[in-house]
């Protein structure tokens, strides 16, 4: 609030910029680099198809699928791949290889189970949770002024500043774009710093890639 | 009393022309539903909505779909296997609003829509498709972090574009400016974090553009495999009387 007054004049409420500063956490956390988490979920007898949207609350995406009971990674395919494997691979039971995502919100297994018995753990990609007072942003040393740039396009746009919003969103678009860049490099780095000592940049995302 | 500019029941339209656009544009949604059939009926109309179809089952077993210009190159042959469940069905016979089934079915399948999504379709006719969203639904609707950001720019470009009192021509641009940015953003980023997917037909890696994205077939290669019959309607034998099967 401080550094958007002007001569203790107050343009914007408390709420108007800490719902503003919600939106951007949410919108850089989606696009540079969700948090995984991990889900168990109980099969149901024979379903094919799952709504991790509603089963798992803070659902994004699918990551990847592990079956407990065959200690093994679930392959993901297309529906095009599971028509050349099995025309008739919905009705197909057994215990589940595959996996297909529908939609942003269904996954279906091949072949499905027909008992409750076996369980998979699902890791995912999560929508952030909201922030509290006290909240330390993890991401903030990759780009310190990603946030207050995106804030600040979104309250010149509630201000019909159309030119500054405009200025200010591509310079939080280009911070996101760098905040990116860091995030990918630095998880490249722990990876492979032991394996690949000679090849990795010092920013950790150049020539960081063994392959 | 305040004048007012847009209505509520104008903004609501942009914001459901909005779930529309961005879904088609980057979320397909999926869904499944069944069809009540007629016997020697050919002809459905498929739910309003209805974009991309995924797949056709007839009891439980993919139907092929097929193109007039395959039927015509022989494929007529095939169809009038009287008794014969459908094999095929084609899309834009009549219009795209609808399928064809190829024979026409010669039983009744009831429409039941209780367990769709298991593995209980061994009765029925289940469609499998790519759907428009319905800002009014519960379950069919985009998720919360993209909407949140998007479904307002798109409401307030066509808005202030509108002719009459609020027509803001330079806020109009700003809004459709960053609507589009936000779009190719949040493509990136799906693309990036699920992969392509199952936003464009479950098989390509690669991006696409909005113009290969346009209904396709997709064709259960070496799913099914059908008996060649001579002209009189009976199979056709080998030297060794084993009836000849053909792929496809």
């Amino acid at each position: 609030m401080a550094t958007l007054n002007d001569a203790a004049a107050t343009f914007f409420t408390t709420t108007a910029v800490n719902d503003s500063i919600q939106d951007i956490y949410h919108d850089i956390v989606v696009h540079v680099r969700p948090f995984i988490k991990q889900f168990v979920m109980d099969y149901e007898a024979n379903t094919v198809y799952y709504h991790l949207y509603n089963i798992i609350s803070d659902f994004k995406n699918v990551d990847k699928i592990w079956s407990v009971e065959s200690k093994s990674w679930l392959d993901r395919v297309g529906f095009q791949q599971l028509e050349m494997m099995d025309s008739k691979w919905e009705t197909r039971a057994g215990r589940p290889t595959c996996y297909v995502i529908a939609d942003s919100k269904y996954v279906g297994f091949y072949p499905h189970p027909k008992t409750t018995v076996d369980s998979v753990e699902i890791y995912y990609n999560s929508i952030p949770a909201d922030l509290a007072d006290g909240t330390v942003m993890d991401f903030a040393d990759l780009d310190p002024q990603v946030i207050e740039w995106g804030v600040l396009a979104d309250l010149f746009e509630q201000a019909e500043e159309y030119a500054k919003a405009q200025t200010y969103y591509v310079q939080y678009r280009d911070a996101l774009q760098r905040a990116k860049v860091l995030s990918n490099g630095r998880q490249r780095t722990d990876q492979f710093m032991f394996l690949w000592p000679h090849r990795i940049g010092s920013n950790g995302s150049s020539n960081g890639r063994p392959y | 009393m305040p004048l007012e500019i847009f209505t509520d029941a104008y903004l609501t339209q942009l914001a459901e022309d909005a779930e529309l656009d961005i879904s088609r544009r980057l979320l397909p949604f999926f869904e499944r539903f069944s069809i009540t059939t007629v016997v020697d009926q050919a002809i459905y109309t498929l739910p309003a909505g209805v974009k991309d179809i995924i797949r056709v089952t007839w009891k439980g077993d993919a139907l092929c779909p097929i193109t007039i210009d395959e039927i015509v190159q022989g494929a007529d042959q095939l169809l009038e296997k009287e008794g014969s469940p459908p094999i095929y069905y084609m899309r834009g016979f009549d219009n795209l609003a609808s399928i064809r089934l190829l024979p026409a079915p010669q039983e009744v399948l009831t429409a039941d829509d209780t367990s769709i999504y298991q593995d209980d379709i061994t009765t029925l006719l289940v469609v499998t498709a790519k759907m428009d969203p319905t800002i009014s639904a519960t379950d069919f609707v985009l998720p919360d972090y993209l909407a949140r950001r998007t479904v307002k720019h798109y409401v307030l470009w066509h808005a202030f574009l509108r002719e009459g009192l609020g027509q803001n021509i330079d806020a109009s641009r700003y809004h459709e400016s960053r609507y589009n940015q936000m779009l190719e953003m949040y493509r990136d980023s799906e693309v990036n974090h699920a992969g392509a997917m199952y936003l464009l037909g479950g098989h390509q890696r690669k991006k696409k553009s909005y113009i290969d994205r346009l209904p396709e077939l997709i064709v259960p290669l070496g799913a099914r495999t059908i008996p060649l019959l001579a002209e009189s309607g009976t199979p056709l034998t080998g030297e060794d009387g084993v009836e000849i099967l053909l792929e496809i």
